[in-house]
């Protein structure tokens, strides 16, 4: 009696095992699906937050653990560059974003999101990018819809969106801050349109 | 009375789970405490101090909940934590900040009721663990079971996560649709 119950609730564990298995793979297959259509949408539909709007508060922490808060007010205007350890453009950019963080006094954050969280720390060395945030947010990408590197976000010191969009040259770089200075905003589209620009891995 | 074999799943599973948790908060310590800040409960001064001595706590009880005479110890210890976090997460969701980091694994993962039914869920068990249990003499058949039981709660607990992370998605999807 006692030998076949114990049978029973062996199988049965094992069922359960099983199932439980496979409604973790479905899940992880809708989170995957969920994650191409994010990068569809962004193709296809007109990005949100637009130019002009209130860009999204979002409070994060950056790879070397200090809080960061982006949107909202701040002292100075925020650019965000986008970035990828494994995107050779994003090298030449992340060193002309310094340079013109420093001139125009812009609070330089860069992002990234997934891979190991070794490879981002190695990047951050080796560009010597260790002064800046640098923030590791999948939830950032998503709410910029960002599906091209390098690219870059500018919201101003009230928390407004004032450009974004690819950036593969010095000049992309250039007249996305001047948006700024003129407060007349540049689509992204504008930006976007010029070259085709180097696909997120 | 519960059985030994209930009392050996729960703690192993609370072990592994403690240690998991204790493990990516010593990892990037810096880390830990800016999320911990994230939740303003803390006061400041103390943060530095109360970063160290959560993951600590942890490891004691990963150690103390699997010999048996030390058992219960741990168990109190574990559902005193975990009630400090579901607290903590709770106060955070009724504030309405709910989208700070709820340093509950390494990546970043937002506050979600999920966490709070999960979280109540393992202090009932702990609770458990303090009960008197049963002696009977544990067969091969026994540990088969915790064997497959351990993978069972650990595949629930990864699904919950992915849960979690799904929800994430669809809510940011929703928010920028309008």
């Amino acid at each position: 009696m006692d030998n076949y119950l114990t049978e029973i609730v062996i199988l049965l564990t094992l069922v359960v095992l099983i199932l439980v298995i496979a409604v973790f793979a479905l899940a992880r297959q809708i989170g995957d699906l969920h994650k191409r259509l994010a990068t569809a949408d962004s193709v296809i539909s007109e990005a949100r937050p637009k130019v002009g709007e209130l860009a999204p508060f979002l409070s994060m922490v950056t790879l070397n653990g200090s809080p960061l808060e982006f949107g909202g007010p701040h002292e100075a205007p925020q650019l965000l560059l986008f970035v990828s350890p494994t995107c050779p453009v994003c090298e030449e950019m992340v060193l002309t974003a310094k340079s013109m963080a420093r001139s125009e006094r812009l609070a330089l954050i860069f992002g990234s999101d997934g891979g190991e969280m070794q490879k981002h720390t190695d990047y951050v060395k080796e560009m010597d990018i260790e002064d800046y945030p640098y923030v590791l947010s999948l939830e950032l990408r998503k709410k910029f819809q960002v599906s091209e590197l390098p690219y870059a976000v500018l919201i101003d010191e009230h928390g407004v969106l004032r450009s974004k969009g690819l950036v593969n040259s010095r000049e992309h770089l250039k007249r996305l801050l001047e948006s700024n200075r003129s407060g007349y905003p540049i689509q992204d589209c504008v930006v976007q349109g010029e070259l085709p620009g180097e696909q997120a891995p | 009375m519960i059985d030994p074999l209930t009392v050996l799943i729960i703690s192993a599973s609370l072990a592994l789970l403690f240690f998991k948790a204790a493990k990516h908060k010593m990892r990037a310590p810096g880390q830990f405490s800016a999320q911990l800040a994230a939740y303003k409960l803390v006061p400041l001064s103390l943060l530095p101090g109360v970063a160290r001595l959560i993951p600590a706590a942890e490891m004691a009880v990963f150690f103390l909940i699997l010999m048996p005479f030390t058992r219960s110890l741990a168990a109190v210890l574990a559902a005193v934590l975990l009630t400090f976090y579901t607290s903590a997460m709770a106060v955070n969701l009724f504030r309405g900040r709910d989208k700070i980091d709820c340093g509950c694994s390494g990546h970043s993962q937002k506050l979600s009721y999920w966490f709070l039914l999960r979280n109540i869920a393992l202090i009932i068990s702990s609770g458990l663990l303090t009960m008197p249990s049963t002696s009977r003499a544990l067969v091969w058949a026994d540990f088969l079971l915790l064997a497959l039981m351990l993978a069972v709660l650990s595949c629930v607990y990864l699904l919950i996560e992915q849960l979690v992370l799904n929800q994430t998605f669809s809510e940011s999807e929703r928010g920028s649709h309008g």
